[in-house]
């Protein structure tokens, strides 16, 4: 487990709500950009932007691969 | 291939600013049954091979050098000259020729879309002699090189003299010259291999260049033009008329403009490069900066990023430099400027050992340098090139990230900055003297870091330092009171008895004792090719000249030791 705060279920149920609201505004063709966007500045926020990888391997699991 | 600049027959290209010398061939002593062994023959007569043939010409070295063509480099190649490249020229003799005619620049933009993303300056002390970058052609600054040589008796070029074939015994090389005339063999002690990506030296001795290519293709289009856009990298991604494509321009001398424009992957390559069509899309991105000028076009040829390299610069008596060892991708600007820096290493490295004052181990430390250096130029080119032409969705999607967060957040722009100056230092090898790097200094170049072109104050305005800086060794001995330091090194020097020289130059000047963190006693070793091999708070030469003889090689020194 890599998040351990407990992060109140209304921020969560409100950010759920607006990720899915701007991502049905870009569209699927631009999701991915407009993640990297979002993920860019939330890296930048860190107090350890190098965390970023630790958050990439964890999103990694449980997804499946592109076939190649 | 030359465009609008007409090409009166096959093989010649009326070039719109260049006046290409077309050297007869000379019938060469060989092709008459005379025949001897040169010190030194170097394949390829290209930015690279005349800066090694013009350095060991001044160190005292006959050369010999074979191009295949009888020419200059035809049409578009290199436009941007670093920094360091101008010192290295200089050094070995162009005089400020190269400098002067280039345009100097130190930064430029990049533009997404319509949105102007980064406005970069390169960072880099504002009184070195010379700007970071200046744009200037290829074939000037070969002209520049050819003209220098012209200086060295002890240095010729064989025109229209290819090497068709190369083999070695542990004794000396034997090269194969085809000519006009016939095909003749050739020895001699070393062979220097500057001929360039297709090398027929690496071909012939099997050895192989590793690495990486890269699919994005790019058009390479020079042309004339009367205009006042500025001078500096200018980059346009996406650009509104261009969407999906990446536009960069570069101003040159004598109106000369190169645009690079990056090709679809359904372009079609053969309809691509019709003058019809480029000059159909110049067009285009010249309205869209709102450029009015007349305009023709000089030369097109396309172009693929390509980042490999040999895994050893020397093979017996053979040595690699420039692109005949490496090539990188151009969106770095570290081809050639790399490969003169190859040159300035190995040069002399080659007359020290040609000379018989060291053991040929020294030109180990040739490749091991040059092979470190050439992976940290890949290195920065690759970043340049995943940026400029994205290899995986992946980049594609960073790269469209980025630029389109950049239009307003200025903490990404870093990204975009291409990086083509940042100044390499080696970062190992035997002719470092890490240790000698006392922690005491808080500051000043490094152990390996090339030696600055910092003004010299006390001696008037013009002179720098690295005019100072002897053929071979120099000990910048910083000692502003004591008046006979500088005597008394020399003296200590010179009954050591060792077969080149080591200038002792003393620094007074506070400004650089500032820039070097020095105090008197403080001494800087720098190498003949201008880096710092080692510096000492306070200098004791016994133990250190003792140690540099046997780093380098040097004969005298092993002898002595036998003794
Ligand atoms: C479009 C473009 C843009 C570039 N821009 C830059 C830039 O801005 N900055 C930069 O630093 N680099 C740049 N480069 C890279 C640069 O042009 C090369 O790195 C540089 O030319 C290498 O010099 P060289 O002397 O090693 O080889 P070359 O310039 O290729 O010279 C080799 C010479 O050897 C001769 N030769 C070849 N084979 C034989 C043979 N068998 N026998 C005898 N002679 C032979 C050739 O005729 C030639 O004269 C660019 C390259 C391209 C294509």
């Amino acid at each position: 487990m890599l998040i351990e705060a407990k992060i109140p279920s209304h921020i969560l149920e409100a950010n759920w709500e607006s990720l899915a609201q701007a991502l049905n505004t870009v569209g699927s063709e631009k999701a991915s950009v407009f993640l990297t966007k979002v993920v860019l500045m939330l890296a930048a926020k860190l107090d350890r932007p190098e965390t970023l990888r630790d958050f990439l391997d964890v999103a990694l699991q449980d997804i499946e691969p592109q076939q190649k | 291939m030359p465009a609008e600049a007409q090409a009166t027959a096959v093989g010649t290209y009326n070039s719109l600013y260049f006046d290409y010398a077309h050297h007869p061939f000379q019938r060469a002593p060989e092709l008459d049954g005379e025949e001897r062994l040169y010190p030194v023959i170097i394949a390829g007569a290209g930015p690279v091979g005349m800066t090694v043939a013009l350095d060991l010409a001044r160190r005292g070295i006959e050369v010999v050098l074979l191009e295949e063509d009888d020419t200059v480099n035809r049409g578009s190649r290199a436009v941007g000259i670093a920094r360091r490249s101008l010192e290295i020229f200089e050094r070995a003799g162009t005089g400020p020729g190269i400098f002067e005619t280039g345009i100097s620049w130190k930064g430029g933009q990049s533009y997404y879309r319509d949105s102007l993303v980064l406005d970069f300056v390169v960072q880099q002390a504002d009184n070195l002699r010379h700007p970071p970058m200046v744009s200037i052609a290829q074939c000037n600054v070969e002209q520049y090189l050819y003209e220098a040589l012209q200086n060295h008796p002890n240095a010729s070029i064989r025109w229209s003299s290819k090497l068709v074939s190369a083999r070695q015994d542990g004794e000396e090389v034997i090269a194969s010259v085809a000519t006009p005339q016939g095909q003749y063999d050739m020895r001699g002690e070393w062979l220097v291999a500057c001929d360039g990506g297709r090398s027929a030296v690496r071909k012939a001795l099997g050895k192989e260049l590793k690495g990486s290519s890269y699919e994005g293709r790019y058009l390479i289009v020079d042309i004339q033009m009367k205009s006042s856009q500025p001078a500096g990298r200018r980059v346009w991604f996406a650009p509104p008329e261009f969407p999906g494509s990446t536009i960069i321009m570069h101003k040159q001398p004598f109106d000369i403009w190169r645009i690079d424009y990056q090709l679809g992957p359904d372009d079609d390559l053969d309809e691509e490069v019709q003058p019809r069509r480029v000059r159909e899309r110049v067009d285009r991105f010249l309205k869209s900066i709102g450029e009015t000028a007349d305009w023709a076009i000089d030369w097109i040829s396309p172009y693929r990023a390509l980042s490999l390299s040999l895994d050893s610069y020397r093979e017996g008596r053979v040595l690699f430099a420039g692109d005949a060892a490496h090539l990188v991708p151009i969106f770095g600007a570290r081809g050639m400027n790399g490969g003169v820096d190859d040159a300035n290493n190995l040069a002399w490295k080659l007359a020290y050992v040609v000379s018989g004052w060291c053991d040929d181990a020294l030109l180990d430390s040739y490749s091991s340098e040059r092979v470190d250096a050439a992976h940290q130029n890949m290195a920065f080119a690759e970043k340049s090139t995943r940026f400029m032409t994205p290899p995986t969705f992946g980049h594609a999607v960073l790269q469209e990230a980025i630029l389109s967060l950049a239009v307003k957040e200025p903490f990404i722009r870093d990204l975009i900055n291409p990086r083509q100056v940042t100044e390499l230092r080696m970062t190992a090898g035997p002719l470092r003297f890490d240790d000698a790097d006392d922690i005491r200094f808080a500051g000043g170049p490094l152990p390996g870091a090339v030696c600055p072109n910092l003004p010299l104050c006390t001696d008037g305005p013009g002179d720098h330092l690295q005019g100072r800086l002897g053929r071979d060794f120099t000990l910048l001995l910083f000692q502003k009171t004591d008046t006979t330091a500088a005597e008394e090194m020399r003296a200590r020097i010179e009954r050591m008895n060792i077969p080149f020289g080591i200038d002792v130059v003393q620094i007074r000047d506070a400004s650089l004792y500032a820039a070097f963190d020095a105090q008197d006693g403080t001494a800087y070793l720098v190498r003949p090719d201008g880096h710092v091999a080692g510096r000492w708070r306070q200098f004791n030469a016994d133990t250190t000249l003792d140690r540099l003889l046997k780093a380098i090689r040097c004969k005298t020194m092993e002898s002595r030791h036998v003794d």
